[in-house]
Formats: C-alpha cells, structure tokens, sequence
C-alpha cells in the first residue's frame, strides 16, 4: 500500500475552484516532483497534506491514517518547509532549533545532541551562534530542512525549495535530499525548475489549472508523451555507406550531422539508449564519444500543460 | 508616463486602487459630519431655532480641530510607515536604486505621494471648519492658525514615519516610533514651556498640536504661525535628510554586513543562557521581540517623567503644570495603549506573513498555547507601562497632598480601570489580528477600531453629557478623563468609585469575552483542519 494516497481532491476559496479533484499515490520511501506553473494548485494541495487547508471533498491518507479523521498523529509524521522557509529572523540558527525542538515536546536532554546532528547534517555548524538574519538563502533552507527533521518525520513536504537558490546551493540540496531518500524519508517536492526533479525524484504528477494532467515514474511519463531523445555521438570515421547503415537503425527518425558530431533523435518508445550504442557499433563504426542528453523533461512538461491557471 | 515624477505617480495610483483608501477616507467624512450635525444638534436645542448657534462657534471648532489633529497624528502614520520598508521587504526597492533616481529623489517622492491623500483630506474638512467661523466665537487669524498647523503637523508626521520606516523594518514597528517621537516632542515643548519662564513660549512650535491649542507663542498672530511653521519645516527637513541619508548608505550596510550593535549583542548573549525548556513562545516573546523587553524604556521614560512633574511643581509655573502633567499621563497611557495594540496585532499578523505560523500549527502545540504565549510579550509591557503611569500618578497626587489628599479608594479604582481597558483593548487587537490575515490592513483595521471607540466619545462626550452619556461605558479614554478629572480639580466629592467600578465591571466583561472568543477558537483562526467547520477564512486564496 502507497504511503501516501490523495483521491479526488478537490479544494475551493470561495467560487474559485484551485483543486479540482486530483488523485496520486506515493509509495514509501520515494521521492514525489509535483511539477506545475505558478497558480496550478500546488501550494494549496501541499498545504492540505500538511493538515493546514480542509479539503472540500477526496480523501487523503498519510502512513495509513485519514487526514480527515487523525490530523494530530498524521502532524507528527510530517516535516513541512513553506516555500519562505518559516524562519525567524530574530533568532540565531541554534535557538531557532531548540524552539522548534520545545515546540515538539522533545525531552530536554536530547536537544542539544540531536540539534548538534542535524546542524551538522546541513552543514550549519559554523552558522550555529550566527542570528538567521544574516544568513544567506540556501542556508536559510538548509535550516528549514533541519527544523523539518527535528521530530524524524516520515514524510517530508517541500514548498518550492529551491527556487532563488544559486546552482551550487541547488546541487548541495539535490545530494542533501538524495540522503534523506536513502534514510527512508518519503518526500514531496514541488518546484518548477524541471530538470532538477527529473534528476530526484521517482515519480512526477503534472499539475495544472488544478487538474493532474499526468503522473508515474519519470521514464514512463517522458514516454507516454512521445518524446524524443538526443545522444551526441562522435565516430571514428564517417562515411556516406556508414550513415546509410546509421540511418536505417530502428528508432533512430533524425540524425543531424555537425561537423565530426553526429546528433541522433531517438524515439523512447521504441528504441533506448543502451540499445542504440549496441546498434551503432553493429554496424561496424567505431564510437570515440557516446553522450546521451539529459531527459527533457521541459518537452514533456509543455507537451503535457497547455500554460492555462485555474 | 503620465506624472513626470514617477514614484509620485506610482504611489497615488497604488493607493487609489487600494479598497481601504475609500474605507479610510469614507470614515473620516463619516466622522467629521457626524460630529460636526451632533454638536450642532445640541447648539440649535430642541426648539431648533438656529440663531441659538451664533456665537457658539467655539463649541463646534474645538471637537473638530481635534478630531483633525487626531486625524493627522494618529492615522496618516499608519498609512505612511511602510513606504520604505515594504520596498525593502519585496525587493523592490534595490530595483529603485538601479534606476536613475537617486536616494533624494526616492524619498522626497515618497513624502510627496504620501501627503498629497492627506493634504486633500484635510482640504475636505476645510468647509466644515469654516462654518464655525460663520457661528462667531471663533477669530479668524485663530482658524488660520490651526488650519496652517494641521497642514504642518501632516508634513511633519508624514516626514517622521517615513524616516522611521527607513529606519525599521516593519510597519507595526515605524508606526509605534512616530506615534513615539510625535509624543516626545510634545512632552519637551509642553516641558519646556512650563520650567522656563516667560511670555514668549518659543518651545511650543516643536509640536504643533500642542502650539495650536496655545496660541500665544509669541503673543499670537501671524508671527506665531510664521514661527510654527519654519520650527514644523526645519524637522521635518531633518528626517527627510536622515531618510535620504540612510538609504544612501543602505548598499554598504547590506552587503558589508554590518557588525551586530553592542546591546544586541549583549542581549542576546544574556538570552542564549536561558534557552526554552517548555512553552518555547513565551521564551522567544520575552527575550527576542522588541515588545517583550520594554523595561529599560519605559523605567527611563518614567524616571524622566516623575522628575518633569516635580520639576515642574518645583518651578512654580502653575499656568502650565497641570496640563503638562494631564497631558504627559495621557499621552503616556494612549501611547503605550497605541505600541502595545500595534505589537500585538504584528505579534500575530507579521507571522502569518512570514508563514512561520504555518510551521507552527504543523507542530503539537495547540491554538490555545500559541495565542496565550503569544500575548506574554505585550502583558509584559502593558504591566510596565501600567507601573510608570501609576508611579507618575503617585508622585503628581503627592504634590497635590498637601491642599487634599485623594482616598486611597481612587488609587485602587484607578489601577483597576487601566488594567482592564488595556487588556480589552488588546484583546480586541488579537481578534482583528486573527481575523484579517494581512499585516497593514490588521494594523490599520485595529487601530481604526480602537480609535474610534477611544477618541470619537471622548471628543464629542464632554460636550453632551447630556446626549452622550454612555461615552464614558464605550471609550477607555472617556473612562480615564473620567477618573482623573477629580485628581486635577482636587474635588474629591466628583470622584465616584461606584461609577468607575460599575464602568471598570463593564470593560472587564467584554475583555473576558473577547479573549475567551478568540482562545476558544485560536485552531480555527490560526488555521488548523480539524476546527475549520466554518470556512469564512477561505472566501478568497491566501496565495
């Protein structure tokens, strides 16, 4: 059974209808991308999942338990980080923890070693007497993400994490998350910034105007939709007999020649990219450089989403 | 661009696309007419012949001069300090600086967008000020003279909030320091021109409402109003220049990342000894939150204040001592009253803003829990500043012992009287705080509110004990000027304990109903699923 599982969720401010009944599963221990331009209901269903928005109609239940019925033990299975962050500027990085460690009842005398573990954790030892204030944005996360675990949740829920972190920020979180999906943690993501999901996470679900146009696993999304993948080759040597043999490859619809560097677009669906170095050097050429890019996930993305808010 | 200057343009267009503009300036009018009609209604009597008013335009023009400068003081502060630092908090004012205009042109245009809705405003009300002068009673140069102060007073006060809010970073913080400084430059002239003495009272133009009700700062006439007005201009040229200096020196501040001041520090490093066991709210509102720590300023302010008192009956001045000292106790009272009702709706607000109450409700402590720990910073406070008032009480009535001692009685009815009114009307802030989910609109609601129930009865009370008798039940400040009156005229027989009590009685049960509302229902308003059975909250997105 999923540990997490949303039917038919559907929430309303009033006339204007943000969720429209959406439905998705995410299995334990696996790390869930909620992808969707600005104003697509993420925010508003993330913040249903944290206990914090009542539902008009669907169920939700988190590690077994209804949130309709049991918000109280489902609050202390959750870590949630606001897409702000939620943290006070008055306070250093330290007395921040140990606010959060009182507010969650955690005895005295594991405070201080269990915030000392999760400060270095992050990475903050060194900002642990410095005020929040004067600490930089990807800090100021890295703080939100140690809060978040302070009560070892199961479930972690993040609000646009990344957005207006610097890439090296962005990188450091990418590892830092892949550690906590390593400790067991499920994990929910939202953000916009697509290639950096489709790096993370093991399912995506496509938000927008408030309806879920897609959701799966990454791989199975990217193929669904048809799309096309590129993997720079470069050969040995390349005659016009060669790329006759290339070109007749089962998958391959295209392939673009720039200078020694040859771009081929393969068809997911029919042909992956292990299969196609196979092909290629079946064919007797000699591969001197194999570089598949990056799944594009933005393809999908605009594919899948017509660009309309709810 | 139609306006060539820019950020004027920009700043009148925000504000007349903004619904509480209307709201504010509906009010005002609403304000304005009705007192003027009820006092005119009392004037004509009953028998409505109206050439009972002529010569009554005194009656007429004092309430509503003052509902003006209470206008001008009280609210064009709340209007004005979050010009700069809402720039700040969105970003946007990083992209001011990149373009052409400079850190002058940037404040001046502020100041500018800001006092032309003001100006306007008290434009409108010059009609209505007019006709007192039409009943007689009410020497024209007299009018003159308060209409040139009102218009100074706003220039003023629009200059010190902006200053303030270049200085602070929140508006519930800049609004506080105005009312602060607007109050302390009335205590030094009042203080001043009572210890030294003389015809020529020149200290009165540092604060123009006080200098309006005393005419003769050098004997009256245009001479006066020249002198208030240079005095009005040359402050308000002094913040204005603080302003444009500081935002001068934002860029080296903010990326140099200026060292922490001493006394932060040093309270901080005191704090950190004493980190939370339990009830980490209460911890974080008495140690961190400027509201929670009062003591050091309110004590100076006290020990500056009973020193002023005996100073004063000390240099014999009686023209002015004892409405130097009404006027240092009230202000006092209805400036702790204003700071303590501002940081407890930005306690509440400011969270919601930076979702930090968001993070809170995800944890196991409850509504109830939060609002309670929540108000420990501003109890604090108000126990503080109840402290200095009754100190300054005692040290005043000591003085006046001598001719007749108040029973002890007064004291105790008194002491009563302050607690409770300021514990309802703080408790009505966290209602407001509760129910409106952005900070400014919570601010400027819950000091409207408060305004109106404390100042409206009072102004327009006395003059119909008749009509308006309940006034003294409804506003807190009635209920004070109530109380003191006898102190003041050492008529002891005026002094009626049951009345107060039966008021203080009133007060406390809707102080007690309020904040029974409101922590009964604290999940609710803070946000929390299970006790969200009634979804007005979610008439429209928060996002």
């Amino acid at each position: 059974m999923s540990f997490v599982q949303v039917q038919r969720l559907r929430v309303t401010y009033g006339s204007f209808v943000a969720v429209k009944g959406i439905s998705f599963e995410i299995p334990r221990g696996e790390v869930f991308g909620f992808i969707g331009p600005n104003g697509a209901g993420k925010t508003t269903t993330i913040k249903v999942l944290a206990t914090l928005l009542r539902p008009d109609r669907g169920t939700v239940r988190i590690g077994g338990l209804d949130l309709a019925h049991a918000p109280k033990m489902i609050r202390s299975r959750i870590g949630y980080v606001p897409d702000s962050f939620g943290v006070y500027d008055d306070l250093t990085a330290y007395e921040y923890m140990y606010f959060f460690a009182a507010a969650y009842r955690i005895p005295v005398n594991r405070r201080a070693g269990l915030i000392d573990d999760l400060l270095s954790l992050t990475d903050l030892e060194e900002k642990r007497d410095s005020p929040i204030q004067g600490l930089s944005r990807g800090m100021r996360q890295r703080l939100s993400l140690a809060r978040a675990l302070i009560h070892d949740p199961d479930f972690l829920l993040l609000d646009e994490p990344a957005s207006g972190l610097d890439p090296r920020a962005r990188i450091e979180f990418r590892e830092f998350l892949k550690v906590l999906r390593d400790m067991g943690k499920t994990i929910l993501i939202s953000s916009h910034i697509l290639h950096e999901l489709a790096q993370l996470c093991t399912r995506v679900g496509i938000i927008e105007a408030g309806e879920m146009v897609a959701e799966g696993p990454v791989e199975e999304l990217i193929r669904s939709v048809g799309v096309q993948r590129i993997v720079h080759v470069q050969l040995s040597e390349t005659s016009d007999e060669t790329m006759l043999q290339l070109r007749s490859i089962a998958g391959v619809s295209k392939i673009d020649q720039n200078g020694e560097r040859l771009e081929f677009h393969i068809d997911d669906s029919q042909s992956d990219v292990d299969e196609l170095l196979l092909k290629i050097q079946g064919t007797g050429a000699r591969v001197r450089m194999f570089q598949p890019e990056a799944i594009d996930m933005e393809t999908a993305f605009m594919r899948l989403t017509k660009g309309t808010t709810a | 661009m139609r306006f060539s200057l820019p950020l004027v343009g920009k700043e009148l267009e925000e504000q007349a696309s903004r619904k509480r503009t209307y709201h504010v300036r509906l009010g005002y009018a609403l304000i304005l007419m009705g007192t003027f009609y009820t006092i005119y209604a009392d004037v004509v009597g009953a028998g409505g012949d109206a050439l009972t008013a002529l010569g009554q335009g005194l009656r007429l023009y004092t309430p509503l001069v003052g509902i003006l400068f209470a206008y001008v003081v009280f609210v064009v502060p709340a209007f004005s300090s979050g010009a700069v630092n809402s720039e700040r908090k969105t970003g946007s004012l990083d992209l001011l600086r990149l373009t052409t205009l400079g850190p002058g042109s940037i404040v001046i245009e502020k100041f500018v967008g800001r006092l032309i809705p003001v100006l306007c405003n008290l434009a409108i009300a010059l009609p209505v000020l007019l006709l007192t002068y039409t009943f007689g009673g009410v020497a024209l140069a007299k009018l003159c003279h308060a209409a040139t102060a009102l218009v100074v007073t706003a220039i003023l006060v629009s200059a010190i909030s902006l200053d303030m809010s270049a200085i602070l970073d929140t508006a519930e913080g800049a609004f506080g320091a105005t009312i602060g400084v607007i109050a302390a430059l009335t205590v030094t002239a009042l203080g001043l021109t009572s210890l030294l003495p003389g015809q020529a009272h020149w200290w009165l133009a540092l604060s123009p409402p006080a200098a309006v009700w005393e005419f003769d700062i050098v004997g009256g006439g245009a001479a006066s109003t020249a002198i208030l007005v240079v005095t009005a201009f040359a402050i308000s040229a002094i913040f204005l220049w603080d302003a444009i200096r500081r935002l001068r020196g934002l860029a080296d501040t903010e990326t140099l990342a200026a060292p922490e001041p001493v006394v932060e520090r040093v309270l901080r490093s005191i704090a950190a000894g004493k980190l939370p066991v339990s009830r980490p709210i209460a911890w974080r509102e008495r140690h961190r939150r400027w509201i929670g720590r009062p003591r050091f300023a309110a004590v100076f302010v006290g020990i500056v204040a009973v020193l002023a008192l005996l100073g004063a009956r000390l240099a014999g001045n009686i023209t002015y001592w004892d409405r130097f000292a009404l006027l240092l106790l009230s202000g006092l009272w209805l400036g702790g009253l204003l700071i303590s009702v501002a940081g407890t709706v930005g306690a509440i607000s400011n969270e919601r803003v930076d979702k930090t109450f968001e993070v809170l409700m995800t944890t196991p402590l409850t509504g109830r829990e939060i609002l309670r720990d929540k108000m420990i910073g501003v109890q604090r406070f108000q126990w503080t500043l109840l402290l200095v008032v009754l100190v300054c009480l005692f040290a005043f009535s000591m003085s006046t012992l001598l001719v007749q001692p108040p029973p002890a009685l007064f004291y105790g009815a008194l002491a009563v009287g302050l607690v409770v009114d300021l514990g309802m009307l703080c408790w009505l802030a966290v209602f407001v705080g509760l129910r409106v989910r952005q900070a400014n609109r919570a601010s400027v609601i819950a000091l409207l509110i408060i305004f109106g129930i404390c100042v409206v009865p009072l102004v327009i009370g006395p003059q119909f004990s008749g009509i308006l008798w309940l006034a003294r039940f409804v506003s807190p400040v009635a209920f004070f000027y109530d109380a003191f009156m006898p102190l003041w005229t050492a008529n002891w027989g005026g002094f009626h304990a049951a009345e107060v009590g039966a008021v203080a009685g009133l007060h406390a049960a809707v102080w007690l109903l309020l904040s029974s509302h409101c922590i009964k229902h604290a999940d609710r308003y803070l946000g929390r699923v299970e006790f969200d059975w009634w979804s007005r909250q979610r008439r429209t997105s928060p996002f």
